[in-house]
């Protein structure tokens, strides 16, 4: 294609796809019914050029949206045939085995048209509070196949021509818990693609057809450059690492994902073929959903570039078909998010950090991904809820900076903290506390973030599902960097009564009277604790972030409280230089 | 339209079109679906409706289970749809239990009939597909604690619009059920149904014209109401009671119960379920639509043949409390009802309606044993995963004047055939070592219950799960009028070994390895009458066909029997020694 565009133009309609982007997310968040939509952000918009490829999202979108939406439109345009395709179609999709994560992740698609020509799509994705299946939310890790994890749904015509298949939302509605939700949702993502579609249909009228395609594939040749730099900047080189899931639950035994990352000049090769088989639970990842994962895990070592289908031509994945990070139908994924995606980011990461230390960062935590579900009989109620709460925790340390504390991990970047004050006026919860958990961060020169102490207490009976991951072992920290603490659920924490709820569990029963917390991972650490400055280290234990005796056992730094209260606190120079040298640090000066 | 009076001999030739039309359907169905439990077990009906959706006729070969559900599916649709907006070529689908039936499985089509524009009639195929997705193959999930369990829900919907499929609909059930390619098998097999029955009401109609074809689908109605008052009129009136148990809930292990209270006045009857249970936390909980059935069931069984349809639900009213056992509100689980709150409700009508009319009394049947063996069959030429429906059929409740029959399809699926043995190896990794009546399992009576059937299945080649609902593996079917229990049922893996695992007739997805076995037996009919005023020479004829065991000839039925040359079937009555004993046991009592 020649392109004619000016620099001017070209940045104008670069920034106003994201732009359309923008405005299909603020629909999306303002009218959708589901709280992880609404509130929790957990949706993402994006524009495709007419060959299906991915020229922008949006800017506060969930990235883990982004690689998999590159399979979306594609996989709609072969199903549905481009030629069958018109004005005031819109497509809906969520099958997870093709061109998706799980099946709570409904992908809403619309074809923009110049008259008879296509021009390009826009699509808009989020998180269905619950799709139906065994478990209310339909995170459900103890699946042993996709017919016990809610409905699943092939590329399909939602309008056609702008009208309604009523046929196939009466299906969707009987198959999903609280369906008024539901069509709160589906109506807020076709609002949404409408409304960006609406919005490109004015830059073709603005610049004419011919520039927003040429801007199209500009974007995607810009972003291109732009990877292929970053990558010709990197050591050529082979780079292992590999990230492990706790346990397929059905055996007890860990599931392994194992990268080796080439980089050759200005494109780099993602093997995941070594990587373990296929998981008897819920928690394998779909093609999609690792696809996605590279993508964050490049995104997050990377320097920043705008993510779209250019970068994809300056990298290749591999995998096995089949294997645990490409799941085929029947295997369960309904919990692939914070397990086999999770770690498949954690091992690009890893593998990046490697070839680019500046920019490497520890592993961040696991969301604790739990969903609270009863009957609330309240009389200013009585319906069902599903509760989702998640628990973000700590980001892994870089180089120059600590982890983030309690944010959400890269591939949920852009969700949302849900506050408490919202869920206990919806929900039948109180919340006792929601706090950092100290001395959870990996240790290291730069310390991971801190997890987070969300502790509730229902007040309705129902039961409780989690699925989260590193409850066994922590995120790994880098260059000498600790592991941040792991996860745990618990009732009635440092009780008598104080049990273990498990972190890959379903449906099990919770009420009045049982205090539960939820405790997430810090982050992996950067380099050696030892290391880190010793005013950094007191700092910290004025923060709250580090007891003292995690000052002294694990940076060597021996803090004296002098008054609390104030935040005064003394170092011992002589016995932490004398602990340190023992840690077999170089101190400063020696 | 105006009445239109038909000739006695028109209506007779246009009652029985209506059945042929039905079973022409039937035919249809059997010869053309694919999954195992239609083409061979026959658990499916072709049914034909007037324009108001009122059942006119059904099939003779069909299953009774469908009967009084269908009375509500067609209302739905036309509720639904919107009777406006309906078009010739249109076909509507739904298995949506709450409303219009039982369990998913049993999925419906159903097809308007125009003539010159005016919508006559309609016609109707139920199946049952042997999977609509959940967490069991199979889809009978008795664990389930709600339908998102139990496989996709389907609300009364347009799966073909003015001719043209709606694909997209169909894309979604095939995602969301196992085998596919069976289920598409399925449905185009139901398609080609209401469309055969749609093509023979049209001939009937070019033949006997719309007016008499109207007039006649309803004077088929009215006839069959007057044959059904009748039958009440025939009968003392007065208030019978009966109940009848689940054996669990298997999330509390409580049963649960069944209480009717019928009442006949007149020329019509009240049967009255609001003393039932509340509901299961299992998947028992019994649909309206499947309760209805379950009182037609039992009528037909215990009165005087005639026509089922819409006529007869005139004659009697059904109550029962929205939100019970037998009454089930969304979401609560169904899959399991077929073999239990279902056959317990027809239990209690048959009891009774024996206690009104004893001459035509029976005891109450074995429930039926679901059983479905799932997984993937490793064999070259096979590769592929299987769902093998597994039935266990049982004893029938005996009658005054004759034993109940042994192996046989219970009231409710009494079209439904064995599927041979031969058949299941030939397309299932499994191996049958037995099937057999199982001796002295009928329930001891004047007249014996039918005895129950023992199968022991291996599965040689790949391993797999096994999941089972039926019912009576704690409480035998109750006897009559002074008839005894059938035994219980049972399903015990790698039975009589020291492996033996007791998983019980109320079991989902337990894992059996490859060469491991299930052993299964079924439940007897409840007996009818004092056992011990059963003819000796009849319990002789028990011993010699091995219904009954030596023993139980004498502990049952007090009758002392001496073998004489087992081989050449040879017994002796000591009948000095049976009249004591006879005398002792009714002396103990």
């Amino acid at each position: 294609m020649t392109t004619q565009l000016d620099p001017i133009t070209f940045e104008v309609l670069r920034n106003a796809f994201t732009a359309a982007c923008n405005e299909m997310a603020v629909t999306v968040a303002k009218t959708a019914y589901s709280t992880p939509v609404n509130e929790g952000n957990d949706f993402a918009t994006a524009v495709y050029s007419l060959h299906g490829k991915l020229v922008s999202q949006g800017e506060h979108d969930l990235p883990a949206f982004v690689g998999l939406t590159m399979l979306t439109v594609p996989e709609v345009m072969h199903s549905i045939g481009v030629e069958n395709m018109a004005p005031g179609d819109i497509y809906m999709i969520n099958d997870p085995y093709i061109a998706s994560t799980h099946c709570n992740d409904i992908h809403f698609i619309k074809p923009i048209f110049d008259g008879d020509a296509l021009v390009g799509f826009t699509s808009c994705t989020a998180h269905w509070s619950d799709v139906g299946g065994v478990v209310a939310g339909s995170l459900n890790v103890q699946a042993r196949s996709h017919f016990e994890e809610g409905v699943r749904i092939p590329a399909l015509t939602l309008y056609k021509r702008g009208v309604l298949n009523n046929d196939v939302v009466a299906i969707l509605l009987h198959n999903m818990r609280q369906s008024w939700e539901r069509l709160g949702d589906l109506n807020a993502q076709v609002a949404a693609v409408r409304a960006g579609a609406s919005r490109i249909e004015l830059l073709v009228k603005r610049y004419g057809r011919q520039a927003v395609l040429d801007a199209m594939e500009e974007t995607q040749n810009y972003s291109e450059r732009m990877a292929r730099a970053a990558f010709a900047s990197l050591p050529d080189g082979d780079y292992y690492a590999e990230d492990r899931i706790d346990q397929d639950v059905f055996t007890g035994e860990p599931k392994t994902i194992r990268l080796k990352l080439t980089i050759e000049g200005d494109h780099a090769l993602f093997d995941l073929t070594e990587s373990d088989g296929p998981a008897q639970s819920g928690i394998n990842c779909t093609i999609a959903a690792t696809t996605s994962a590279v993508f964050i895990g490049l995104a997050a070592i990377l320097p920043p570039m705008p993510i779209n289908s250019g970068v994809m031509r300056a990298i290749e994945i591999r995998a096995k078909r089949g294997s645990l990070v490409w799941a085929q139908p029947p295997v369960g994924i309904s919990g692939l998010a914070i397990t086999s995606m999770d770690v498949t980011m954690g091992a690009t990461m890893l593998a990046l950090g490697q070839a680019n230390p500046e920019r490497a960062i520890g592993l961040p935590s696991a969301i604790v991904n739990s969903t609270f579900a009863g009957n609330d009989p309240r009389p200013a109620f009585d319906a069902p809820f599903i509760n989702y709460l998640w628990a973000f925790g700590g980001m892994g340390a870089a180089r120059d900076h600590d982890g983030g504390n309690n944010v959400a991990s890269p591939y949920s970047a852009s969700a949302t903290n849900i506050p408490c004050e919202l869920q206990e006026r919806r929900y039948p919860i109180l919340y006792h506390r929601y706090q950092l958990l100290a001395d959870s961060g990996g240790p290291g020169c730069s310390r991971g973030g801190l997890g987070l102490d969300q502790t509730i207490e229902p007040y309705q009976e129902g039961t409780l599902s989690n699925i989260t991951n590193r409850e066994r072992f922590g995120p790994a920290g880098i260059f000498g960097g600790g592991e941040g603490w792991t996860a745990r659920v618990v009732g009635n924490p440092e009780t008598e009564q104080e049990r273990d709820l498990g972190t890959f569990v379903v449906n099990v029963p919770v009420g009045p009277g049982e205090v539960l917390s939820f405790w997430s991972n810090g982050g992996g650490g950067y380099g050696l604790a030892c290391e880190r400055p010793v005013e950094q280290v007191v700092e910290d234990v004025k923060d709250g972030y580090i007891t003292e005796a995690a000052a002294r056992s694990q940076y060597g730094v021996v803090v004296r409280e002098l008054d609390r209260r104030r935040l005064e606190y003394a170092v011992d120079d002589v016995a932490t230089e004398d602990l340190r040298r023992q840690m077999g640090a170089v101190v400063d000066g020696s | 339209m105006s009445p239109t009076a038909v000739d006695p001999i028109t209506f007779e030739v246009l009652r029985n079109a209506f059945s042929a039309v039905c079973n022409e359907m039937a035919l249809v169905v059997a010869k053309t679906a694919y999954s195992t439990p239609i083409n061979e077990g026959r658990d499916f009906a072709g049914t034909v409706y007037d324009r108001n959706g009122k059942l006119v006729a059904q099939g003779e070969t069909d299953l009774p289970a469908f009967v009084g559900l269908t009375m509500l599916t067609v209302p739905e649709v036309i509720r639904a749809i919107g009777r406006d907006t309906m078009r010739p070529e249109d076909i509507y689908m739904i298995n949506d239990p709450y409303v219009a039936s039982t369990h998913c499985n049993d999925i419906h089509l159903v097809k308007p009939i125009f003539h010159e524009g005016e919508l006559v009639a309609f016609t109707s195929s139920t199946a049952h597909w042997s999977d609509v997705g959940g967490v069991a193959p199979g889809s009978l999930n008795c664990r389930a604690r709600s339908h998102f369990e139990e496989g996709v829900r389907i609300p009364a919907l347009r799966i073909y619009r003015e001719g043209e499929l709606n694909k997209d609909v169909l894309a979604i059930l095939l995602h969301n059920m196992r085998e596919s390619w069976e289920r598409v098998g399925d449905l185009n097999a139901q398609v080609a149904a209401v469309k055969a029955g749609e093509a023979r009401l049209h001939a009937l109609i070019a033949k006997h014209g719309a007016d008499t074809m109207l007039a006649t689908m309803e004077e088929v109605q009215n006839h069959s109401e007057r044959l059904a008052r009748a039958s009440w009129q025939s009968l003392p009136d007065g208030v019978y009671e009966s109940s009848d148990r689940v054996d669990m809930d298997i999330h509390t292990g409580e049963p649960k119960v069944i209480r009717l209270k019928l009442t006949i006045a007149g020329d019509h009857a009240i049967f009255d379920l609001t003393e039932s249970d509340g509901p299961a936390e299992s998947g028992i909980n019994c649909t309206i639509a499947a309760t209805t059935s379950a009182v037609f069931l039992g009528l037909a069984s215990i009165l005087p043949p005639m026509p089922m349809n819409s006529g007869i639900m005139r004659t009697i009213e059904i109550k029962a409390r929205r939100g019970s056992i037998v009454w089930a509100q969304p979401p609560v689980a169904v899959s399991g009802l077929a073999a239990t709150s279902m056959e317990c409700t027809i239990g209690c009508v048959v009891q009774a309606l024996s206690e009104a009319l004893p001459e035509r009394g029976a005891a109450t049947p074995f429930s039926v044993l679901n059983t479905v063996f799932a997984g993937f069959d490793t064999r070259p030429e096979f590769q592929s995963s299987f769902i093998n429906y597994v039935w266990g059929f049982g004893g029938l409740g005996a009658v005054g004047t004759h034993d109940g029959a042994n192996v046989a399809g219970s009231p409710y699926t009494a079209s439904t055939q064995n599927i041979p043995a031969e058949l299941q190896e030939r397309r299932y990794p499994v191996l049958w070592r037995i099937y057999e009546c199982l001796q002295d399992s009928g329930g001891p009576g004047k007249s014996r219950g039918g005895t129950g059937l023992r199968q022991y299945v291996e599965f040689p080649y790949v391993a797999g799960t096994i999941s089972c609902i039926g019912d009576r593996e704690r409480f035998g079917p109750p006897g009559i009028f002074g008839g005894q229990e059938g035994a219980t049922a049972g399903l015990v893996v790698n039975h009589g070994t020291e492996q033996a695992r007791d998983i019980g007739i109320f079991s989902v997805n337990e894992p059996a390895d490859a060469g491991e076995s299930i052993t299964f037996w079924s439940a007897g009919g409840g007996g009818y009458g004092d056992p011990l005023k059963r003819e000796p020479e009849r319990v002789v004829e028990d011993v010699r066909d091995a219904y009954i065991s030596l023993a139980a000839a004498r502990s049952q039925y007090g009758v002392v029997v001496k073998e004489i040359d087992q081989r050449q079937l040879q017994y002796e009555i000591d009948e000095a020694a049976t009249a004591t004993l006879r005398e002792e046991m009714r002396a103990q009592r």
